[in-house]
């Protein structure tokens, strides 16, 4: 194994972080104010497949990115609708949305299986890319690829250093109490749904329009779930939660590293991969429970106003 | 009214009402306060007073009625309006948010405010009214009397604070910690804010308002100055008409009987550890068949871990607990049960009953070992909807439905129910723990009635409660808990408050041992 | 207006919420098809009432709801408890591949074959309780949210699934199909009118659905899983074990699941293939909610989202539209009903 092998690796595990992350993200966001939803995988479906139509149709990448994430935060208020109107239970909820976003992308998709687009390149100029090692691995990603990053690093820096942050802490702790305080309890949770759901929606746009590109029928195969339980392994914060979509972004690309190393496992076998993973990692995270690693109070729970 | 005041009142409320479904919590209550005035509203149990300020700071909205707040009439839609008036409140049960620093507690609360500006504000209060608070603390680590405190610093940090409401503040607090409360509160209203101060309790109101608002039913019964005022006349004007049993006079009840019978129960070196409250420390004590046994304290005192051991839901050391002899700790709730104990928990709805299923079925869930009504595994729905309904009307539960489910129930209907099912087959031991908290005054004779004839019928009955009077008016004998450790246990009458309140803050346990 | 709870749940609302679901869905997506140019009375008609109008149709129909019936029945069990398990669609392909394991390796034509196929069927079931099983242990011993791990757990089996087809279960005289070998005609499960395709299995689920229906209204077991699906503390006052009713209701919920898969295995399809599920275990969620968790609402609900898989094949040889319009439809469904749930529980009042 030579250091250009590394550096190729580095490269493709970042690149497969990217929807993780995005993802893990927009949950962060929701759940730190209470909002559990379950549907992130109908979500991500959703956002890549309208970015995959808007791609091919108008050649635009911006175009297509914020289709995608213009759906995803549709369809994040329609479960802040759901949930926070009608009351509806949020596990239920949050299964709709996925079972309704399957569905349609499966729908939507149809005729555009087998289509292809040429993805985005890179960003940075020849130069940058070209310096040894760290040009590959750092600076020859596509702009959607440093946009990610930013956004992701700006909810980082919003949750967990300014006021709002403390807001949506506030009101995912205890609703009552916030209300009480004078916060607006229920249009915060609106607000992190919708914004939630649209991280959620980019990320599918980048899975379709940058990282494979093209659209097949559910081929998101299980990232969303899988960011839900990076979330509960992050301890519902966004740095850890990168550090975490870097990992499994890592176990994504496990057959690359496993080509390199000579090694063939029937690529079903290691396709369970990052599911074990996940159900290891949460094994270890749950009976090891530090206070600080604790849920948001109210996270899934109804919230009644008084009145 | 104080005729001294220029200018119009502080507040003002004309007429204002509030109904939860049929019942009328807030019935047209008319009153004013004016600016630097301390004044009481006082109330039993369900009277409303927590509804009204629940109005008054917006977490409630009115179904009629005016408020006009310094002349100007005001809608008060929500808590953020609320504070912006100039109004500040301090919950019963408090909002401070656990998981969060002092400063994150008083940020939330205080928008546009910079982290510098606010410690320079929160220090400036702080040594205007000599209060002690962390700004850098979790509040999971605050003692209740510390969260009181960072309550009260929260309103009084306000931009504008001329009304506080403080809703049951003392029921958390030590005797000496009230006395501290009392002059903070005076040293505010001399400032010139107004102090709403809701109380159940007679002496507190004489010792710190000029004037009380009573209140019955939900509607204004009296609008007394306090000096030189009459303590009967204001129990009169609290008392539901027909309700029996004065609160304070005890003198003629009958537990008071001397002769002492068989002991049954001895609770020896009882000891645990609890997860987040304090836990126990070698509890010792007996009871007597006809024991009506108070254990008193501030809340968070060791009383959760104490019911707990003692209904069975945490096991303990095999002696620790003795029944006729046999060691009892280690066994079990159902196993208990057999033995004729029962437990009433302090959480009604989602401990002692289940929130969403109907009254039969809250019914069975403590009567599963019964032959009666589940045999092989197989239940007997008929029978239980029979027991079920000679319990309703025998215990004057009255329920909207047949099938309504415990949550739609009010607090008070549904404790009448829970205490009934529990009594119904003449338990051995009854352990409960503030059992008629948040009820009508009249559901709150019924349940100590209940209590009563369970004990004169030869079962130990042993309350755990945070309301004194309740403890005076029913027990045999009551001690008090401090940091999981137990006093001895003495009967006690009106004159030994002053003794109960130095054994909650440890002062007897200290000296005996 | 403003929402104001009724002091007993409404009864009548109860029973309409679902029907004004089933409305609003079909009007919603009757208003998609006509976006789409097709004519929504005659898309409709191919969808609900086409596939029923015949005697085949109606075997086609039983046969759909077969799985259906039986992963509802033990999830039905699940929620009731408040155990969120969404892992039905793994326990029914561990069932495939379980039981369609020992299928394959007892696959003759004569022996004891009636033993034969019963040590399939009960393998598949076990297969499933198995996969359930995992998650109880997760949730009881190591306090992992169940809808999580029962999740990752439905990824893992699929997964499983398709290695097994396409390697150790190969047919080796098949093509290079990943598909193992067809079962023989006497390891199948036999068919409840000659001539149909229906199988016992029907009458099977019919059985489990009795029996949920006897346990949850009539026995102790029932009462319990109630009490802890309302408050866990009401439990422990009660004096039993939350978690022995966590681990009852997950084994049960598996192995009908496990069976389910089995008896698609050695039912319509009679060999492992990668396609053995439509997703029945997402499917059967709905079922729960929109039969409302009563067994006469399930056996309903069931027929009207086997109908929905049906219509979407028939719509998509029909008209060529793609057959997950029936995944839309169903989440559209459930959409609705979660939203109408409102009123059973609070009335709307004028504010004054």
């Amino acid at each position: 194994m030579d250091l250009i092998f590394i550096a190729d690796l580095l490269a493709a595990t970042l690149a497969a972080t990217v929807p993780l992350a995005l993802c893990v993200t927009g949950v962060v966001i929701g759940e730190r104010s209470g909002v559990l939803n379950l549907g992130q995988e109908g979500i991500m479906l959703m956002g890549a497949v309208c970015a995959f139509m808007v791609a091919l149709n108008s050649g635009s990448y911006l175009l297509a990115s914020l289709a995608g994430a213009a759906v995803g935060a549709a369809m994040g208020a329609a479960f802040a609708l759901l949930t926070l109107v009608f009351q509806s239970n949020a596990v239920a909820t949050g299964l709709a949305l996925t079972i309704f976003g399957t569905g349609l992308s499966a729908f939507l998709g149809e005729a555009y299986v087998g289509e292809s687009i040429s993805g985005l390149g890179p960003l940075l100029p020849e130069a940058l890319r070209t310096v040894p090692l760290l040009g590959p691995v750092f600076f020859g990603h596509d702009a959607l690829f440093y946009a990610a990053l930013v956004l992701c690093l700006l909810v980082h820096r919003v949750l967990h250093t300014q006021r709002v942050g403390l807001m949506v802490s506030a009101v995912g702790e205890n609703p009552e109490t916030a209300h009480r305080l004078g916060l607006p309890v229920l249009r915060t949770r609106w607000l992190t749904a919708i914004i939630g759901c649209a991280f959620t929606g980019l990320g599918g746009a980048y899975l379709a329009i940058v990282y494979t590109p093209l659209w097949t029928e559910g081929m998101t195969a299980g990232r969303g779930w899988i960011a839900l339980a990076l979330v509960v392994l992050a301890g519902w914060r966004v740095s850890w939660g990168l550090l975490a979509a870097f990992g499994f972004g890592f176990i994504s690309i496990s057959n690359l590293v496993l080509q390199g190393l000579g090694v063939t496992i029937p690529v079903n076998l290691l396709a369970t991969l990052p599911f074990v993973m996940c159900l290891l990692a949460l094994v270890i995270v749950s009976s090891g429970r530090r206070s600080e690693r604790e849920p948001p109070r109210s996270l899934g729970q109804t919230y009644i106003k008084e009145n | 009214m104080n005729k001294n005041a220029s200018g119009p009142p502080r507040l003002e409320l004309i007429g204002l009402s509030r109904s939860f479904g049929a019942m009328r919590a807030v019935d047209a209550v008319s009153l004013a306060v004016w600016p630097g005035e301390i004044c009481a509203v006082l109330g039993e149990n369900g009277a409303g007073k927590s509804t009204l300020m629940n109005l008054l700071y917006g977490v409630l909205t009115a179904d009629d009625g005016a408020m006009v707040w310094n002349g100007r009439e005001v809608m008060v839609s929500d808590p953020r309006a609320a504070q912006a008036l100039g109004i500040g409140m301090v919950f019963q049960h408090f909002s401070v948010l656990e998981t969060m620093t002092v400063e994150d507690n008083i940020a939330l609360a205080l928008p546009g405010l910079d982290p510098k500006a606010l410690q320079q504000r929160f220090s400036t209060i702080c040594d205007r009214y000599r209060l002690a608070l962390d700004l850098d603390a979790p509040v999971r680590d605050l003692s209740v009397g510390e969260r009181q405190r960072l309550e009260i610093v929260r309103c009084l940090m306000q931009p504008k604070i001329e009304l506080l409401i403080l809703d049951e503040p003392t029921s958390v607090l030590t005797p000496t910690e009230v006395e501290q409360l009392f002059g903070l509160l005076r040293e505010v209203a001399a400032d010139g804010c107004s102090v709403l101060f809701i109380s159940h309790k007679l002496p507190e109101v004489f010792a710190l308002c000029s004037r009380a608002l009573v209140l019955r039913r939900g509607a204004v019964s009296g609008d007394v100055p306090l000096e030189g005022a009459d303590q009967d006349l204001l129990l009169s004007l609290m008392m539901d008409r027909g309700a029996t049993a004065p609160a304070m006079s005890v003198t003629d009840s009958p537990k008071k009987r001397q002769h002492r019978s068989r002991q049954r129960l001895r609770v020896q070196n009882l000891s645990a550890d609890c997860a987040l409250a304090p836990g126990l420390d070698a509890v010792s004590f007996d009871a007597c068949e006809g024991d009506i046994i108070g254990i008193a304290g501030v809340a968070g005192s060791g009383q959760d871990g104490l019911m707990a051991a003692l209904s069975g839901e945490q096991l303990s050391a095999p002696e620790s607990i003795q029944w006729d002899g046999s060691n009892l700790g280690s066994q079990g709730i159902r196993e208990r049960r057999t033995m004729g104990w029962r437990s009433l928990p302090i959480n009604r709805l989602g401990h002692a009953a289940c929130p969403a299923l109907n009254m039969p079925s809250n019914f069975l869930l403590t009567h599963m070992q019964n032959e009666r009504f589940v045999r092989r595994g197989w239940i007997h729905w008929r029978s239980i909807w029979e027991a079920t309904a000679m319990l309703v009307k025998a215990a004057d539960v009255r329920m909207t439905s047949p099938v309504a489910s415990a949550n739609q129930l009010s607090g008070g209907t549904l404790q009448k129910f829970i205490v009934a099912r529990e009594l119904m087959d003449r338990p051995e031991l009854l352990c409960c723990y503030n059992p008629s908290w948040g009820v009508d005054p009249g559901a709150r004779t019924a349940i100590h009635d209940a209590l009563r004839s369970a004990a004169a019928a030869g079962s130990i009955v042993i309350v755990i409660s945070e309301d004194l009077d309740e403890l005076i008016e029913l027990c045999t004998r009551v001690g008090a808990l401090y940091q999981g450790r137990l006093s001895r246990l003495q009967p006690l009458g009106p004159a030994s408050v002053e003794t109960l309140g130095r054994w909650m803050t440890g002062q007897e346990t200290e000296s005996a041992a | 207006m403003r929402l104001e709870r009724r002091s007993a749940s409404s009864l009548g609302w109860q029973l309409l919420s679902p029907l004004i679901a089933v409305t609003l869905a079909m009007l919603t997506a009757s208003a998609l098809f006509a976006a789409l140019g097709h004519a929504p009375l005659q898309v409709l008609e191919l969808l609900f009432i086409a596939p029923v109008s015949d005697a085949y149709g109606l075997s086609e129909l039983a046969l759909k709801m077969t799985p259906l019936l039986l992963c509802a029945t033990g999830l039905a069990l699940c929620f009731r408890a408040g155990v969120w398990n969404i892992g039905a669609e793994g326990q029914y392909l561990a069932g495939c591949l379980v039981g369609g394991s020992v299928a394959l390796a007892l696959n003759s034509p004569d022996g004891p074959t009636v033993w034969y196929l019963c040590s399939a069927v009960v393998a598949g079931a076990a297969g499933g309780a198995v996969w359930a099983a995992a998650v109880a242990l997760l949730r009881t011993r190591f306090h992992c949210s169940e809808v999580l791990t029962s999740i990752m757990l439905n990824y893992v089996a699929l997964y499983l699934l398709l290695w097994a087809v396409g390697g150790p279960l190969k047919d080796p005289a098949g093509y290079s199909f990943p598909e193992s070998a067809l079962l023989e005609e006497a390891m199948l499960l036999p068919p409840l009118v000659q001539g149909y395709r229906a199988h016992v299995g029907f009458a099977a689920s019919l059985l489990a659905l009795a029996v949920l229906w006897t346990v949850v209204s009539r026995t102790l077991l029932g009462f319990k899983i109630s009490v802890v699906g309302d408050s866990q503390a009401a439990a422990r006052h009660a004096g039993f074990s939350e978690h022995r009713v966590v681990w009852t209701v997950l084994l049960s919920c598996g192995a009908l699941a496990g069976l389910a898969g089995v008896m698609t295995v050695t039912g319509p399809v009679g060999q492992l293939t990668p396609h053995l599920s439509s997703g029945y275990g997402f499917t059967a969620i709905i079922v729960v909610f929109l039969g409302r968790f009563h067994p006469l609402g399930l056996l309903l609900a069931a027929a009207l989202l086997a109908l929905s898989f049906i219509g979407g094949e028939n719509l998509q040889i029909e008209l060529g539209l793609p057959k997950s319009i029936a995944l839309m439809f169903q989440g559209l469904l459930l959409f609705f009903l979660l939203a109408t749930e409102l009123l059973t529980h609070y009335r709307l009042v004028p504010r004054e």
